[in-house]
């Protein structure tokens, strides 16, 4: 017996989305959403927390001198 | 723009043409000023890109194609834009020919990574420094590595990313969400702490410029 498919949680509709919502590419209402679900839950909260600390290490990241013998 | 703004630009394109013109006519010591100048953000597009152990050959050929092609060279965009470019489309040959493109391009959003984070836990990132992400990078699908390192570590738009890549915006997005997903879900334990971490001659140099 095919066990029934969990129903779709909020997160999975938020969390596809965390990257736009930070890079500020979604639309207000669309922000807006977003934001409301990430001041009600922990989870999703964390995950746009450690996206942001890759985003900013990233971003970081500068030139890298070549070796001397190329 | 201000006027001081607009002098600037206009110095740095007149710089950017008479260094070009100084290399298009083998003055000596102009390529020179050019390896000195750009090299290392090029080298670091091309660690990023197809990752240490190739960055260096490939850095020699983005050099010889820039000796070869630099009579092209108009002052319609910065001199360091026009090298950025020509080296982005030798990476991507590059990797075009390491694999096979369309496995890599269009690897499958895996279902682990689409999948949201369930339970309680906030943040699982520790401690992590510009190493572990250079060595990681390493480790993403060429395609969401690719628009990553445009996008989060150079700075391109998705607009800009998808020209140079040949991909549209939305992929461009999707591929970065990707990209931070995974980089998020790896087990950074490995790399063991940062303090006292044996030094890995492979690795990248910490040298910054």
């Amino acid at each position: 017996m095919t066990p029934e498919p969990s129903p779709m949680s909020a997160c999975d509709g938020i969390q596809p989305r965390l990257s736009e919502y930070m890079d500020r590419q979604l639309d207000r209402i669309q922000a807006d959403q977003v934001q409301a679900h990430l001041s009600v839950c922990d989870t999703c909260r964390g995950v746009a927390d450690d996206l942001d600390r890759l985003r900013g290490l990233a971003s970081s990241l500068g030139p890298i001198t070549p070796p001397a013998h190329i | 723009m201000s006027s001081s703004n607009s002098s600037n630009v206009h110095v740095l394109a007149h710089t950017d043409m008479a260094l070009a013109a100084r290399c298009a006519t083998g003055e000596p010591g102009g390529f020179e000023e050019l390896y000195r100048l750009h090299s290392p953000r090029l080298f670091g597009l091309a660690c990023r890109m197809v990752g240490p152990t190739d960055a260096e050959d490939l850095l020699q050929d983005i050099f010889l194609n820039a000796h070869r092609k630099i009579r092209l060279y108009k002052g319609e965009s910065a001199l360091g834009m026009w090298l950025f470019r020509l080296a982005t489309n030798l990476c991507l040959d590059f990797l075009r020919s390491r694999a096979n493109r369309s496995a890599q391009m269009t690897d499958s959003m895996d279902a682990e990574d689409a999948r949201p984070t369930e339970g309680g836990r906030g943040p699982i990132l520790g401690v992590l420094d510009r190493l572990d992400l250079e060595r990681a990078l390493a480790e993403l699908p060429d395609g969401c590595r690719q628009v990553f390192v445009l996008y989060d570590v150079e700075g391109f738009e998705h607009r800009e990313v998808g020209a140079m890549l040949g991909i549209s915006e939305g992929t461009s997005k999707s591929q970065l969400h990707k990209a931070r997903m995974r980089l998020r879900a790896r087990d950074w334990q490995p790399l063991g702490p940062i303090r006292g971490r044996r030094h890995d001659p492979r690795a990248f140099s910490d040298e910054r410029v």
